[in-house]
């Protein structure tokens, strides 16, 4: 316990803590938009993200795009993807039964982590990380702690997505028919709203945010083809704890599960690090189940 | 919640208990007979077919009060370390380490389902399937490494029974649990479990306490569950891994989904169904698709995936849905020759 003390480690996990709460952030946001909106709990959604993350490597690694452009086409390449699986698997699994739902979408999570492994594990083994040119190189803080630009970029390019989002949800029409939607698809369609258009709309947008978040979780951490089961408990962590369907609550929420991954990981080993959500998540559950921010 | 609002009333075959009970007994013990005689492959099959009877019908019970768990590989994974453990560091007798060590997954079950039973919906899930990372760390923390010798791994003794005898062994466990779901469905208590799939509220007001028998089950379903687990290493494996904690890959706790699910949900016979078509052609599959590529079981493990989504979104009663509409055809058909004459 002596060790928690020492400043440059406090600095260095509390970086790591941001980190993480900034991808968490996109990642659970994404959910949020998509559970509040279709009323679909998505357990694919970590398993977009690593997706994403593996098209920007490969973007990386055989075009040799930097890490950032390469964003561009695993956005693409994930919504062009969600788009299918959202019309062929589930939009059909959101009109069965809350328990067919969710077994459909973990079935689509175990297609998505099995087919990404049988193309990933036999080239690459073990885990990878996007190699990002700006490697290494950052600006030191007191008691020698290195920020790197990379750190600094993914910190930066989250906070902007969420106030871009922020901006679209609230101030445009289309956010606000969005928004309707969610609160009541019935009376939105009577107002004219085009419910279908909005849903994949929702959609694609929900999956872009997962392909952003997995681009720069693939920078600063190694990931394989089963990380995204993890990630996606971590984005559900988040939404439950800030209470579904609220943004400053997935704030809060991100911020809370972050910072306790990061420090927990670091005086406790790392699979304590990933374990301790889903204990506060329990806490959560058993105390509060509506979340800390949740209407109900 | 209601399963049912989708799927159909509990699927019934018309026919008494008795039948039903006689018709898995003589289903088990065929599977026992043939595949002892056909040879020793075939009889580790049939192996793994009793352990994911059980396994899956652990899983059901859940699904059929409503309550879906994305984390059975929790109960099964600690069922199987607590028959470990208590073999290998306290020098437990084998024979009644697979009856003991499942009261841990008892207890956890009893515990989960406390908190479980005061989620709704997909919260259940969710909470459940969070589990199992937590369990995945405790497996492999430096703590509890002493007795789970962390990512290593356990390797298991011999189980002190002749090599012929597993198979009737394990095949005698999988009745046993059939019986103990056949009892709870047609027992005061299936009858409160079948309400509050229908409509828990409802349940609730006519005096059934909701919590309190949903948290039975779930200490029922960690039992059997936990028991599959500890068969599993006793009689199959016998080699304990982190990995049966569903974690990071989540098949252990897909397999009782699939079972379940395609072979007909609600059902105890339509789940041994399930299992008796689907486990050899998976091992089957699954053995040819390695030997062609490193990776052919994952490829085979998407295949089975795929089955599972078109299943749900297509035929969500699965095969015994057809094989109960087809007999039920054929009797009305016959009833109405009857009534001709």
């Amino acid at each position: 316990m002596a060790a928690f003390f020492i400043p440059s480690y406090l600095l260095s996990t509390a970086l790591y803590g941001l980190l993480f709460t900034s991808i968490y952030l996109l990642l659970a946001t994404g959910l949020t938009l998509i559970f509040g909106t279709l009323k679909l709990v998505n357990f694919a959604h970590g398993d977009l993200m690593i997706l994403g993350a593996f098209v920007a490597f490969l973007f990386v690694t055989l075009e040799g795009w930097s890490p950032y452009l390469a964003m561009i086409p695993a956005v693409l390449v994930i919504a062009g993807f969600g788009v299918l699986i959202y019309r062929f698997t589930l939009k059909p699994a959101a009109k069965t039964s809350p328990v067919n739902m969710i077994l459909i979408t973990i079935g689509v999570s175990y297609v998505l982590e099995n087919g990404l492994a049988y193309y990933f594990l036999p080239v690459y083994r073990t885990g990878v990380e996007i190699p990002s040119p700006l490697r290494g190189m950052g600006v030191l803080l007191p008691s020698n702690v290195l920020l790197t630009y990379d750190d600094l970029s993914i910190i930066v390019i989250s906070w902007v997505i969420m106030v871009v989002l922020y901006y679209w949800l609230f101030r445009t029409k289309q956010g606000i028919a969005i928004r309707a939607l969610s609160q009541n698809p019935v009376g939105a369609s009577i107002s004219g709203i085009d419910v279908s258009r909005l849903s994949y709309l929702t959609f694609i947008v929900g999956s872009a945010l997962a392909a952003i978040a997995g681009t720069l979780y693939g920078i600063v951490f190694t990931f394989d083809p089963f990380t995204g089961i993890l990630l996606t408990l971590m984005a559900f962590a988040v939404m439950i704890l800030g209470g579904v369907g609220s943004i400053p609550g997935t704030m809060v929420g991100s911020a809370i599960i972050g910072f306790a991954t990061s420090f927990v990981g670091y005086y406790m080993g790392q699979t304590w690090g990933e374990a301790v959500a889903f204990i506060i998540l329990a806490l959560i559950l058993l105390v509060r189940p509506s979340g800390i921010f949740g209407g109900r | 919640m209601s399963m049912n609002a989708d799927t159909g009333k509990r699927l019934k075959l018309p026919g008494s208990m008795y039948i039903k009970a006689v018709a898995v007994a003589v289903a088990l013990a065929i599977i026992t007979a043939v595949s002892t005689m056909w040879g020793s492959y075939p009889t580790l099959v049939a192996i793994t077919i009793m352990v994911f009877y059980v396994y899956s019908l652990s899983w059901s019970l859940l699904a059929d009060t409503g309550m879906v768990s994305l984390g059975q590989a929790l109960f099964f994974a600690l069922g199987s370390y607590a028959y470990g453990i208590f073999v290998i560091s306290y020098g437990m007798n084998p024979l009644v380490a697979i009856f003991a060590g499942p009261v841990l997954g008892a207890l956890a079950g009893l515990v989960v389902g406390f908190i479980s039973s005061r989620l709704r919906d997909w919260y259940v899930g969710i909470f459940t399937f969070a589990l199992t990372p937590a369990g995945y760390a405790l497996a492999v923390s430096s703590q509890l490494s002493p007795w789970t010798a962390g990512a290593v791994g356990l390797a298991v003794p011999r189980f002190p029974l002749p090599s012929t005898a597993w198979l009737p062994f394990s095949a005698a466990l999988a009745f046993a649990a059939y019986i103990v779901i056949m009892l709870i469905q047609n027992r005061r208590i299936g009858f409160a479990l079948s309400a509050i799939n229908d409509d828990e509220t409802a349940a609730g007001t006519v005096g059934i306490n909701t919590r309190f028998y949903k948290t039975i089950v779930f200490g029922i379903s960690g039992y059997l569950a936990a028991l599959a687990g500890a068969m599993f290493v006793a009689l199959y494996t016998s080699y304990i891994a982190p990995d049966y904690f569903g974690y990071p890959d989540i098949s252990y706790s897909v397999w009782p989904v699939f079972y379940s699910m395609i072979g007909g949900m609600g059902s105890p016979e339509g789940v041994l169904l399930g299992t008796v078509l689907l486990d050899p052609v998976e091992t089957a599959i699954r053995s040819w698709l390695s030997s062609i590529s490193v990776t052919g079981g994952n490829l085979a493990l998407v295949i089975f995936g795929l089955l599972l989504v078109i299943v749900l979104l297509k035929a969500p009663k699965g095969i015994y849905g057809y094989v109960v509409r087809y007999i039920e055809s054929r009797r009305t058909k016959s009833g109405g020759r009857n009534g001709t004459r």
